[in-house]
């Protein structure tokens, strides 16, 4: 079975990007989802003098590259009903 | 798919014999358009064929408000309430990769391929005072929701 990424610096991000791009091939999607949603809160968090440790930071911009077009209706699908880009 | 895995887990529990992802689609279905929300029934069975593998994920979710809290009174942080989310999501990856309805040929509504937790996960020790999370409420439906059955067997085939 595949194992929920809680090593992740921020698991619940991880684990989200896991619920909204479980499928094989959806890696590249699962990690920018975690990415992009962690942008804003790394941004106040070093505002209100926080700050990260580099590797941590590091890891997720690297992972922010793939584009996440079908996000909403990914939302849309996990909470009721459908993604009409999702295919399998 | 939330929904659906909820409306499926209230049936395994109530009504047992009614327990399928079919009907619980067609409770979706119905759900949707009495709330004039989008989710024909065709759309809610492609939901769950994209996202059967974190089923378990999306109902511990659906079930607890589609939200994470924190008590600070109680020292029970967001933190706190992730952990119990996911010992949510697992008590039902149990049910569903083991749970089967009582009828020939029945699988588990989960398949082997289902994200879990590590195996050496445990869920933290609660504190007192904190809220009951971590285990699933009791979930009942509204008899108005319910359509009637169909008849049982093969479901038609549509040319």
């Amino acid at each position: 079975m595949p194992v929920l990424p809680v090593d992740y610096p921020e698991p619940f991000a991880a684990v989200l990007g896991t619920m909204l791009y479980p499928n094989e091939g959806e890696e590249a999607q699962r990690r920018a989802f975690a990415a992009h949603y962690l942008a804003e809160p790394i941004r106040r968090f070093e505002v209100a003098g926080g700050a990260l440790a580099y590797n941590d930071l590091s890891r997720i911009v690297k992972d922010g590259g793939a584009r996440l077009d079908d996000l909403d209706q990914r939302w849309w699908g996990g909470w009721g009903s459908c993604s009409k880009s999702c295919s399998h | 798919m939330g929904e659906l895995f909820k409306i499926l887990f209230a049936l395994a529990n109530h009504n047992p014999e009614q327990a399928s992802w079919e009907y619980s689609a067609r409770i979706v279905e119905k759900y949707a358009t009495t709330a004039k929300v989008s989710g024909s029934r065709a759309s809610i069975m492609a939901a769950k064929r994209c996202f059967l593998t974190v089923a378990h994920l999306w109902g511990a979710y659906s079930i607890r408000g589609r939200k994470l809290w924190e008590r600070v009174e109680v020292d029970y942080r967001y933190a706190d309430d992730f952990e119990s989310f996911l010992t949510e999501a697992e008590i039902l990856r149990k049910w569903g990769q083991t749970w089967k309805a009582d009828a020939a040929k029945a699988k588990s509504p989960l398949p082997a391929g289902t994200w879990t937790m590590p195996e050496i996960w445990t869920p933290a020790p609660r504190k007192p005072g904190w809220p009951p999370t971590g285990m699933i409420p009791g979930i009942l439906l509204s008899h108005d929701l319910l359509p009637p059955p169909g008849r049982r067997g093969r479901p038609r085939r549509v040319r």
